[in-house]
Formats: structure tokens, sequence, C-alpha cells
């Protein structure tokens, strides 16, 4: 079942064109990663699904215009999108907060959150007194508190140590498990992009288009056992391949 | 293993000390036998009879309540106000002009017309604290919110939010820090202004009236420990505002924890 599509987006900053020609279906309960370079315009792209931009051509098309108002967003900075005057618990049930949910139940909302993966984290401290990790962790838990039909992840885990970051590659894929949405996840890190994914979606070029879109038909669950298989490194090579031939790199 | 007398809470005595030993050397040196300068053990005694005799308590009560009634009405209007301020681009464009220009007076230049308007009473007298302190806490109070971190406002745009609730849920706490900031310096001003004022109006009570009398009657260490008092009572009242300002704005410096 088809979520949204993008259709033919275009987008220029200052009359610089950075996105270009951008097509793609998405489906539903999909684990999309959305890889390429920095500063290619990942965040843009992501900016223009959750309706904080607007394309200059080409239109986001939802399914079911319903869906438009269930998207939730992961900003890439935690430091700079929790609140540190907000208690934790006040901060991952800010959302229901906006929609005028009373306090009580705004807080217990939170704790069954908690309870739900596992997670095992103070409610009471503010994000400050928090690890970078579990800052993350209370980021993503305020995106999925209002259902989400679309979650959108900007490179969550990229300022975060490597044991860190296997851990919460691990939870993201069990959230995602639970409740059912379809995530778009940036990445950098291709690695990360494939491990987790369906599909991977390769941007590139100047202006940044899609270079290519490749299904990952790894069986689930996954482990981090799976990178060092034989299928992995095989995703991964075609992956570079078609990445390489559209940057001027000599190997 | 470092040496206790190096602790930072015991170097901050040390400061204490060695103002007090150059003061007991100048007197020594410069002003013995001159009543210009009373040694510090004169003036401490002097400062301790005054609050023994307790002659020194109904001038801090009046010159305290003057300050704090003028400082209050400052911060009830100047805090709203300068937010609203803040949050709209035009009204706050609108009124720049203006707000640097009322700042710019000093404003002991207004006691004539304040005299006029107020007469020559603690009326007056809290005038001239609330409009010194007004202009400063407005304009850090519009600061805050005008210098709010914009991803802070875009993540609440992600969440949907109205207007009023990026104003109560964000704009309002991002601007705490500079709205203390307004309240600290108010306190100086206004301090100063109550002092100056009780000076001209020669009101029967306060400090500043105090500080003139001992002057005109030529009781030198009187002047000096009444000095010593308003500095101790300024000291005081800033401590105040920053512990207040440590509790509320808890997160200050704190963000960047791990």
């Amino acid at each position: 079942m088809k979520l949204m599509s993008l259709n033919n987006i275009s987008k220029s900053f200052n009359g610089k064109e950075i996105l270009k020609n951008i097509d793609l279906n998405i489906k539903q309960e999909n684990f999309i990663s959305i890889f390429g370079p920095n500063a290619t315009g990942k965040t843009t792209l992501l900016n223009i699904i959750s309706g904080l931009l607007q394309a200059d051509n080409g239109a986001v098309v939802w399914e079911n215009e319903f869906y438009k108002n269930r998207v939730s967003y992961v900003f890439q900075n935690y430091r700079e999108t929790l609140f540190p005057w907000k208690r934790v618990w006040e901060n991952i049930s800010l959302p229901l907060k906006l929609q005028n949910v009373k306090s009580a139940e705004c807080k217990d909302r939170a704790t069954d959150l908690l309870g739900k993966f596992a997670i095992n984290i103070d409610l009471e401290k503010y994000p400050y007194q928090l690890s970078g990790g579990q800052q993350q962790l209370v980021a993503i838990l305020r995106a999925i508190i209002t259902d989400p039909v679309l979650l959108l992840l900007d490179e969550p885990f990229s300022a975060l140590d490597f044991a860190k970051k296997f851990e919460l590659q691990q939870k993201i894929l069990e959230i995602w498990h639970e409740i059912k949405a379809t995530i778009i996840f940036v990445s950098h890190d291709l690695d990360e992009a494939i491990y987790l994914a369906d599909e991977v979606v390769l941007l590139g070029g100047t202006p940044t288009g899609i270079i290519s879109n490749v299904k990952v038909e790894i069986d689930r669950p996954r482990t981090p056992g799976d990178l060092l298989s034989k299928e992995f490194v095989s995703y991964k090579r075609l992956m570079l391949d078609n990445f390489l031939s559209t940057q001027n790199i000599m190997l | 293993m470092r040496n206790k007398f190096f602790d930072i809470k015991l170097l901050k005595l040390w400061g204490v000390i060695i103002l007090i030993i150059v003061w007991w050397l100048i007197k020594l040196v410069f002003f013995n036998g001159t009543n210009f300068l009373p040694s510090p053990g004169e003036t401490f005694a002097k400062v301790m009879e005054l609050f023994i005799t307790g002659s020194i308590l109904a001038d801090i009560s009046s010159t305290l309540k003057q300050f704090g009634v003028g400082f209050g009405i400052a911060a009830i209007f100047g805090i709203p106000l300068g937010l609203i301020l803040g949050f709209s681009k035009r009204g706050y464009a609108a009124f720049e002009i203006v707000l640097d220009f009322f700042r710019s007076i000093p404003v002991t230049a207004l006691f004539p017309l304040f005299i006029l308007f107020f007469g020559i009473g603690s009326s007056t007298i809290i005038a001239m604290v609330t409009v010194a302190c007004f202009f400063v806490i407005l304009i850090n109070s519009a600061y805050g919110v005008i210098y709010v971190n914009k991803t802070y406002l875009v993540v609440m745009d992600s969440l949907k939010s109205t207007w009023f609730q990026k104003f109560t849920e964000v704009i309002f706490y991002e601007a705490l820090p500079f709205l203390f900031i307004g309240l600290r310096v108010a306190v100086s001003f206004g301090l100063i202004v109550v002092v100056v004022s009780e000076m001209f109006i020669g009101s029967e009570f306060g400090l500043g009236s105090r500080v003139y009398k001992a002057y005109e009657t030529y009781l030198i260490t009187e002047v000096y420990a009444l000095t010593i008092i308003i500095g101790l009572l300024g000291y005081f009242l800033n401590k105040i505002i920053l512990i207040l300002e440590k509790k509320v704005v808890h997160w200050k410096g704190n963000i960047t924890a791990n």
C-alpha cells in the first residue's frame, strides 16, 4: 500500500538549485534510508516532506490527506531540539500538551511509552542530565507519542559513539516493528543505511538527484552480524559502484 | 595536595582582607591624625553601633521600600511589555528610536520634572527608581525574545504549535536569561537612583539623606559607615537576584552536558 509520493520535486536556495526532479514512491510501513554525502540536500528533502518547506516545483502527494498531519520529525541535533527547561516526561509528551491533553495524562502516556520499549530513563530528569544517546531516544519518543504514520529521522545517530550507535540502531528497528509506521531515515553512513532499510535511496550529483533506488532483501530481524554477511557486502558493493560512478573519484 | 588557604571559597575572602589592610596602611601613612579617613576599626565599630542602637533600621527600611516599590512597578510593566515588543518585529521597530532616546536620558536629569509632578516626597523617589529600572528591564526582555534559538521554533513548527504555545512553551523560557540580566542591571541602577534622590530631597528617613546629613554635620566616620552599609545592601540585593536566577534558569551553562 502506498503512503505518499514525491513527484518531480525541485528546490533552489538563492538561485542555486539544490534538489532536481526527485521522484519517489513511499510504501506504507517501509523503512527507507536516504543516503548521500553531506550538503546534498537530504535535510531539505525531509523538510519538504514534513511540510516545513515548500518545493519550488513538483508536489508531495499523499494517498490520504489525513496522513499529512501524522508526520513526526526527529532532527539531527538533539541538543538543540529538546527543551532544557522541561523534564524528560514533559519533553516526550509535549506534542500531547500542545493538543491540550491534561498534564497527568501526558505523564502517564510518557511512562507507558518508556515501559513499552523497555527504556530506562529517569522521567524527572532534565535533558542536560542525560547522555547523548538517551537524549536522542527522548527525541524519538517525543516523535512517536502521537502515533505517526510517517517518521522522519535526520541522521539521528551521527553524533553518537560507535557502541551507542549500534544500540540505538537496534532500538529504532524494534520501535519501527512495534509502531508499524513508515520510516524515512537520512544517513551519511552507508553501512547504517543498508543495515536498517527495506530500500536505500542514493542521492548525489549537482544539483542533487536520485542516483539509484535499491531494495534490500536481507532477512529480518537483523543483527550486527549481518554487517559481515556476503549478502550485505554485495549490496554495499553495488551501492558504492552506483555512487562512485556519479562522483569524479578515481580509484 | 592543595593548601586549603587557596581553596576557591577562601580566596574570595582574601580580596576583602587585602582591601582592609590597604585601607589601614593608607590611613597610617597619609591620614594619620586627620579625620578625612577613619581607620577600618573605627568604621566597623560605627557600623555595629548604628545597628545595635537600631538608629539605622528606619533608614534601611525606607530606602528598601522605595527601591522595592519602584523596582516592582518597573518589573511588572517592563517584563510583559518587553516580551511583547520583542515578539513583534514591527512593534519593536516602531518604538526602537523612542526607547533608545528615553533610555539615553540620565534619569537624574528628569528630577526637576518629577518634583514638578510628584512633589517633594517619596512619590518622586519611587518614580525616579521606576523609570531608571523600567527601560533596562524592558529592553533586555525584548532582546531575550529577539535572540531566541531559531531551531527551537522550527521544532515547535514541526509539532504544529500555535504562536501562543510557542510563546508560553519556548520563547518565555528562552528570554529568561536575558530577563535576569535586565533585573540585575536594574538593581544597580535603582539603588544609585534611590540614594541620590534621597540626598536631593532630604527626606526624613533613607540611607541617602542619612549620609548627607552626616556629611553636613561633619560626622565623617558615620559617612564611611553608611557608605559600607549601602554597599552591603547593593551586594546582597544582587546576590538575591543571582541565586534566584540560578534556581529559575537551572539549565543555563548546563545545556551541553556529556
